[in-house]
């Protein structure tokens, strides 16, 4: 009688699927649950390791959703400095998934946005995303009017998209203990002043990590019956841990807890996938390979090896995908076409000048 | 070229036609006057040689600047303040069609939007003022279409600003020639037909007289 590995493919064993292979000629890391072709509507976000999944995305002919585009005004440059084009939406990034559930429950109206605000030498600052603006807000009322804003482009990607592409980062955050607000960032770091009254340290457990992003899956269902998850998780080490462990123990034990809730939240949900950039960064056979000397950047080798796996795992089910070389690079949307009211508008002030210079 | 007897230099866009027509009519000496339309003063329309200030626009009047930034002349310019056009671009490319209001953009994306639309003008100010010269601006006469006079208002607000911190001055007649709401007043527009942005040149007039006073420059009635 056979037993149940005798039949088992070569990627199923470590020798022949990892020991034996050069670690770049590893294959089949993916198999997608649910294809997503070049037509799907996908939004992205999360931690800074999806930046590069959202410029991938675009650069091989994805229909990816900019959701809160930057004023056509502004040039590419300065909307990068305002941070437009990053993810779908201007949050900056989103390390743990009780902050994308805060923001979520805002978008949807599902609780009403906390109103803290920071303030440093009169300018204003958003506590869910201090960097937001360089030099902050001019007044409260600007920062909530353009936290309005991306709530409004939250929302619009959770109705519209197709697939919803967002990265787990960190299990560590900091609370407000007063009002149960969650900051991107611990107050006090890069905006706002610490209160060890009232900002928590929480390190979120498995439980925690799964049920706030299946909150976020059950509430983006109810807006968007068909959209589709992809989750991925950040290779990025921490940067630094206030658990009271040693960093290299904070970071195994906060990404494996991700990696676990990733992994079991594509089991337990039919719309739910899972892509494994973390292991394709992270894992023994590239020794490392993919990281810079700080040992916590990811090489540009790296990102570029997770997207090939990323497509390789698309085209094996059958999806067409371009090639970056296929793909036109993106131009300036072209100038509006002005009004002829506008038009009459040139046509009087050329008069005037030239009435000016009219010797006669 | 200047000469010892020109009392100031003009430089600006269609609505320094009018403070030119005074000044000439008045008898006051000048350098310059209007330029070039207020889309080609967006755009990089001049360079600094040796000091001064070489336009780069075509037509005959150009060779009227010579001088403009060594003459050592206080400079009365409406340069950059047809604010219209860029509110007009952001009303019709971007709150319109996402249904937004005009609080959706803060200061400091429509400074940085200013900079980038109009690299010309803020180029101008900065290189005028760095060559040492006493630069007054002037307000636009206030007359935009409604959709975007909201906008437009903002967006000088915070382009003097701008100008200020460089070390501008403003020439305002706003308080004596716009209503409650801000707009011009009808006896200040323009008389010629078919011109809903001009104004007359009582408010030319106005204008100059205040930037004379500013400046301190004396002129023989």
């Amino acid at each position: 009688m056979k037993n149940p590995y005798q039949d088992l493919p070569a990627t199923a064993y470590w020798r022949t699927a990892v020991a034996d292979p050069d670690a770049l000629d590893i294959t089949g890391l993916w198999q997608p649950k649910f294809p997503i072709t070049m037509t799907d509507q996908t939004a992205t976000s999360g931690s800074c390791f999806a930046q590069h999944i959202s410029r991938a995305m675009q650069n091989h002919g994805f229909r990816w959703m900019d959701c809160e585009p930057a004023p056509p005004v502004l040039s590419p440059e300065s909307a990068k400095t305002f941070n437009y084009g990053v993810f779908s939406f201007r949050t900056g990034n989103i390390y743990t998934t009780t902050l994308l559930r805060q923001w979520v429950r805002w978008a949807l109206e599902e609780e009403v946005p906390d109103s803290e605000h920071w303030e440093r030498d009169g300018r204003v600052f958003d506590p869910l995303r201090p960097q937001i603006e360089p030099g902050g807000f001019s007044s409260v009322e600007e920062m909530h009017g353009a936290r309005a804003v991306t709530l409004a482009a939250i929302r619009e990607a959770l109705v519209s998209s197709d697939v919803f592409v967002f990265t787990l980062g960190l299990t560590e955050s900091w609370r407000n203990s007063e009002t149960g607000l969650v900051y991107s960032n611990c107050p006090g770091t890069i905006g706002g002043e610490f209160d060890a009254a009232r900002h928590v340290f929480a390190n979120d457990t498995y439980p925690e990590v799964y049920a706030a992003m299946a909150d976020v899956i059950e509430m983006a269902k109810v807006v968007n019956p068909a959209i589709r998850f992809l989750l991925t998780v950040s290779p990025v080490p921490l940067t630094a841990t206030a658990s009271g462990q040693h960093v290299l123990a904070a970071t195994t034990y906060s990404k494996s807890t991700l990696r676990a809730v990733a992994g079991d939240l594509a089991n337990a949900f039919p719309n739910v996938d899972y892509f494994p950039s973390y292991e394709i960064i992270t894992a023994v056979p590239y020794q490392g390979r993919f990281f810079e000397p700080n040992l916590r950047s990811v090489r540009p080798e790296g990102v570029a090896h997770v997207m090939s796996q990323f497509f390789a795992g698309l085209r094996s089910v059958g999806v067409e995908v371009h090639t970056e070389d296929q793909q036109q690079t993106p131009t300036a949307p072209p100038r509006r076409v002005p009004t002829e009211e506008e038009t009459a508008d040139d046509v009087v002030c050329e008069d005037e000048i030239l009435e000016y210079y009219n010797a006669h | 070229m200047p000469t010892d007897d020109h009392r100031f230099a003009l430089i600006g866009d269609s609505n320094s036609a009018g403070i030119g027509r005074v000044a000439r009519s008045r008898g006051i000496p000048f350098l310059g006057g209007p330029l070039s339309n207020g889309i080609t003063l967006d755009g990089d329309f001049f360079d600094v040689e040796d000091g001064d200030f070489l336009p780069r626009v075509d037509g005959p009047q150009a060779a009227g600047f010579t001088g403009l930034f060594k003459a050592g002349l206080p400079i009365l310019s409406t340069v950059g303040f047809n604010t219209q056009r860029i509110a007009q671009e952001l009303h019709h490319g971007f709150y319109r069609p996402r249904g937004l209001d005009h609080s959706a953009l803060s200061d400091n994306v429509l400074r940085q939007a200013i900079e980038d639309y109009k690299p010309g003008t803020v180029k101008f100010y900065r290189a005028a003022v760095e060559e040492g010269c006493d630069v007054y601006a002037v307000y636009s006469p206030q007359r935009f279409p409604e959709p975007w006079m909201a906008l437009a208002l903002r967006l000088e607000r915070l382009l003097s600003g701008m100008l200020v911190e460089m070390g501008v001055s403003l020439v305002d007649v706003r308080p004596e020639t716009t209503d409650e709401a801000g707009r011009l007043r009808p006896e200040f527009f323009t008389e010629r037909e078919n011109d809903q942005t001009h104004a007359s040149d009582v408010w030319s007039a106005m204008v100059l007289d205040r930037f004379l006073d500013d400046a301190g420059i004396g002129v023989m009635a």
